[in-house]
């Protein structure tokens, strides 16, 4: 009879570590899942035709990264239950790096075909006189990200994080979810909330604001855009696009805060009451295509064998720069290149509107070189 | 089962005691807890957990294996899943090692051990070996993989990167961050179905070892990561290989065969609302089951298909050869359908060639087994003659018809021809055949038998037939080297719940195949974990046809245990399912 007695009542303070069984991430995750859509639209080169973003209002506001991807005529959104909806630009912010979307169209399923009514104009919601053309779409489960007062340094909207505070981000990396498959989680702890001197590529990051750095690994395409939450499933960041430290040339794991976004959506939804309705924002196409300076480096199957200059190409910004047959690539904009298939890779990285600077080896004597302004190539350097 | 020490002292209390006692203790140390103030509360939490962990990790650590081609190459890992040194691994990690069927496999005691390959499963990417040396080995569970949730806490452990040097594992501890999960694979190959996906760091290296739960279980074998532009490294996005899947090709792979995943060659594609059949090929399984273009899918497998990805992930988890049941829906019409499904092609480099002797070995495990769980403890005599009452009912939604159920008797004795005995509506009594190997032999290859009973029939008395002379004989007469183990299927879904079969935990059969000359195979199966006669059938053709007998109610009679039930499936092709109960039987 004890023996019972005392079993019920583990049964019943068992309950504290059942909640606590699973890992701990419950209420982040079941916040997160369902206020995550699947982006789709305008894909080139590296960066890819997929992202992620995150429901702020019932009505289908969303708010993502300022890409390409947004670029596309049309942007279809994939919510956690699998319906497909169109998103248009609200709104963008360039130096934020940040973009606004509205969900419209009736919540098809996945693949269905767009139905031509359901186009039409649907009036921003809360704004005073604004005739509901159609009937809203939603509800829709949502983040929160407005601030109460004004944000300050010192005291920012939104649940307040310590270093070493666990987080969680949901989003498609990877593309990995489909239709109604929940999109993927990453945990971590939230590392420090600092200013990000960064780049993508060869173009300087232009956000110059705070960002939450976390150690969750979210710098993989397709994350940007990705809801970061809290253990109590509270937002508190949006994954920011994948960046490159210009202090130690690592890829970057961020998140930019919520009281700089509640800032951003704030001017977002002000704009589109006054009318201020932009048209899909002309976002840069970023040229990635290999540049070529005229350097063909010596090769031999797959094995990996040093960078010799095999041939200059005759007229080629190498051979104006002076580089010479037999010369050894040693480095290129200071980043090392031990082997031949290092100084393909690297040259494929580069911008092609800026210079580069290559030292070089010929016989004992090490040369600095510049090369300004290498063409597009259409073919791949060999 | 292994038994250690004496029965004396009754252990089952004493654990039953211990295991108060460190209710109660950990009772006092969670109320504790959870009155102290919240900061020593959530320490004491997180203590907890960690202390958990840690145990969970001592416990499986000696179960992973580190496996590679010689001591200075790099390789994989893998994990013993039973105390005779079986173990998973990856196939892409084996597959230099499966000419020579060799390899190295390290334990966490520091001792290298030799490693044997034996099946493998390419499409799945997973592949069985063996470890060499030892007479008992640690080893892991392997988990419910279904059972797995995101935000579970999932350990990996292996040897990425070889870092380790004296075999001890490497471990990385994340969550679960996505559950059926489908990663397409290269052509044929490699395809992760149904896969879990975890943000535990998995690097080269790791690849065949095991991903397991909090408890310790396997859950799935790590073999994929997504990989970014930065190299091959973790990048948080692992996949493990689901150990639910794995389960059903064990039975294949522990026989040293070459594994294949079915294919009901049709595709599916979203359309508002539905998942659609958008292409069926001809003459392929779903096209035989009576699938047809535009036809609505509903289920698979007993789960609802919400998308195309879906229906790929799920698929690409059973064997070939594996009965599935689907639910499909034709002008607001529901139907079910239950089939076979057909073989995709693994891509080889060279062609795989089974060892025998490993087969051998898994023949006469199963049918020792068998035999053993028909005479109990004892070794009885196999019967000298049986003799089975059958009813057969109609399938009255066939053709519109209520036949009359029809009566039958089948009896045998050792050193004679069987009788099959059509008894009437009434058990009046009617046709008789006498049925001896020559007849049964004889009808294999074509002709005529001597009386006009249906092809239906005809095939249920031959399965019957070769049932009794194969396994009711004595183990020491029969010639096991014409048996063959061909792997698991499943014990056949029962519709009115009445013929499940006893031994229904894992609702698998593991099949020992016997040809029949010129064209014919007749192929046992024994249920998993009792090694019970689950099912018998004939497969003979071309044309294809097939009839499987699936037994159950075992029960205990002179001192034999059989079983005193059947349900008869024939038809593969048309789909359509026939039934015999079958009760009573006096040996």
């Amino acid at each position: 009879m004890k023996v019972r007695a005392g079993i019920i009542l583990v049964a019943v303070c068992g309950l504290v570590s059942i909640v606590r069984a699973g890992g701990g991430f419950e209420k982040a995750i079941e916040a997160a899942l369902p206020r995550v859509v699947k982006l789709y639209g305008l894909g080139a080169g590296q960066q890819k035709g997929y992202g992620t973003g995150v429901i702020i209002s019932a009505d289908g506001l969303v708010l993502t990264v300022y890409s390409l991807l947004i670029d596309a005529d049309t942007v279809r959104a994939t919510t956690a239950d699998g319906k497909l909806y169109e998103a248009s630009v609200v709104f963008h912010d360039r130096e934020r790096q940040l973009s606004l979307l509205r969900l419209r169209g009736a919540g098809q399923s996945e693949n269905a075909e767009g139905n031509g009514s359901t186009k039409e104009f649907v009036g921003a919601s809360g704004a005073e006189g604004t005739v509901r053309l159609k009937p809203t779409i939603g509800p829709f489960p949502y983040f929160e990200v407005s601030c109460a007062t004004p944000p300050s340094e010192s005291a920012p909207c939104g649940p307040p994080l310590r270093p070493g505070d666990w987080v969680l981000a949901a989003g498609n990396a990877f593309k990995v979810a489909d239709g109604p498959e929940p999109v993927s989680i990453a945990h971590g702890v939230f590392s420090a909330r600092t200013r990000l001197d960064a780049r993508r590529r060869l173009r300087d990051f232009p956000y110059r604001g705070d960002v939450l750095v976390i150690d969750a690994i979210t710098n993989n395409p397709g994350a940007p855009g990705s809801a970061l939450v809290n253990l109590d499933g509270e937002f508190v960041g949006l994954i920011g696009r994948e960046v490159i430290s210009n202090l130690t040339f690592t890829h970057f794991n961020y998140a930019i805060p919520r009281d700089v976004l509640a800032d951003f959506v704030k001017r977002g939804l002000e704009a589109e009451s006054k009318g201020e309705f932009m048209a899909a924002p002309q976002v840069a196409l970023e040229r990635h295509e290999a540049v070529d300076i005229g350097i063909r480096v010596s090769r031999a199957g797959y094995q990996s064998v040093l960078p010799f200059v095999e041939r200059v190409i005759r007229g080629s910004p190498a051979e104006r720069a002076g580089i010479r047959k037999d010369d050894l690539v040693l480095s290129i904009n200071r980043k090392n290149v031990a082997t031949a298939d290092e100084y393909v890779a690297e040259l494929a990285e580069l911008a092609a509107d800026k210079p580069i600077d290559i030292v070089l080896r010929r016989g004992r004597r090490i040369i600095t070189v510049q090369i300004g302004a290498p063409r597009k190539n259409e073919q791949p350097t060999p | 089962m292994f038994r250690w020490g004496s029965r004396k002292g009754d252990p089952k209390r004493l654990r039953m005691r211990g295991c108060v006692f460190r209710a109660v203790v950990s009772f006092l140390v969670s109320c504790s807890a959870a009155f102290g103030d919240p900061a020593s509360r959530s320490r004491k939490i997180v203590q907890e957990a960690d202390a958990r962990r840690i145990a969970v990790v001592d416990r499986v650590a000696p179960s992973v294996v580190c496996v590679s081609d010689s001591l200075d190459r790099g390789g994989g890992s893998g994990v013993i899943i039973d105390p005779q040194g079986y173990g998973l691994t990856n196939y892409h990690v084996v597959a230099g090692l499966v000419e020579k069927r060799r390899g190295l496999g390290g334990l966490s005691d520091g001792q290298l051990y030799e490693l044997e390959v034996l099946g493998i499963d390419p499409t799945g990417d997973v592949a069985m070996f063996r470890l060499l040396g030892r007479e008992m080995y640690p080893y892991s569970e392997l988990g419910d993989s279904d059972a797995v949730q995101i935000g579970d806490t999932a350990i990996a452990m292996g040897n990425p990167f070889s870092l380790s040097e004296d075999s001890t594992p490497s471990v990385s501890v994340g969550l679960v961050t996505g559950t059926h999960r489908y990663q397409y694979g290269v052509g044929n190959n490699l395809i992760y179905s149904d896969c879990i996906q975890t943000d535990a760091a998995i690097n080269p290296g790791n690849s065949g070892g095991p991903l397991f739960n909090e408890a310790g279980e396997i859950i799935g074998i790590n073999g994929r990561i997504s990989v970014n532009t930065r190299g091959r490294f973790n990048v948080g996005f692992g996949y493990a290989i689901s150990s639910n899947q794995i389960k059903r090709f064990i039975p294949a792979l522990r026989a040293g065969l070459l594994a294949r995943h079915g294919t009901m060659e049709a595709t599916v594609e979203n359309r508002t609302g539905a998942v659609v059949f958008n292409e069926v090929r001809a003459g392929w399984a779903a096209y035989r089951a009576g699938v047809a273009r535009g036809d609505v899918l509903l289920s698979l497998a007993g789960r609802r298909i919400d998308s195309a990805n879906h229906f790929a992930s799920l698929l690409g988890t059973y064997p070939s050869g594996w009965t599935v049941q689907m639910e499909i829906e034709r002008a607001r019409e529901p139907r079910v359908l239950t089939f076979r499904l057909d073989s995709l092609e693994p891509k080889l480099r060279k062609p795989f060639t089974m060892d025998h002797e490993v087969n051998q070995g898994e023949v006469r495990r199963v049918l020792h087994s068998y035999a053993s769980t028909v005479t109990g403890d004892q070794t009885a005599e196999p019967p000298a003659g049986l003799v089975w009452s059958m009813t057969r009912r109609h399938d009255a939604g066939r053709d519109g018809r209520i036949v009359p159920p029809q009566y039958f008797d089948a009896s045998w004795e050792r050193g004679e021809p069987m009788r099959w005995v059509e008894c009437g509506v009434d058990s009046g009594g009617g046709r008789e055949v006498e049925f001896d190997e020559m007849e049964a032999r004889r009808f294999l290859a074509g002709s005529n038998m001597p009386s006009e009973i249906p092809a239906e029939e005809r095939l249920i008395l031959e399965t019957l037939y070769w049932a009794w002379v194969r396994l009711f004989e004595p183990l020491e007469s029969l010639d096991l080297t014409e048996f063959m183990h061909v792997g698991a299927d499943r014990v056949w879904p029962s519709e009115d719940g009445r013929l499940e079969p006893s031994a229904a935990a894992s609702g698998m059969v593991e099949q020992i195949s016997v040809p029949i000359p010129p064209n014919g195979t007749v192929t046992f199966g024994f249920e998993m974990g009792n090694g019970q006669l689950g099912q018998a059938s004939i497969i003979y053709g071309p044309p294809h046809t097939e009839v499987t007998l699936q037994f159950s109610d075992h029960r205990e009679i002179d001192g034999l245990t059989l079983p005193t039930r059947v349900r008869v499936r024939s038809g593969t092709g048309s789909g359509y399912v026939d039934e015999l109960s079958w009760w009573e039987f006096s040996p």
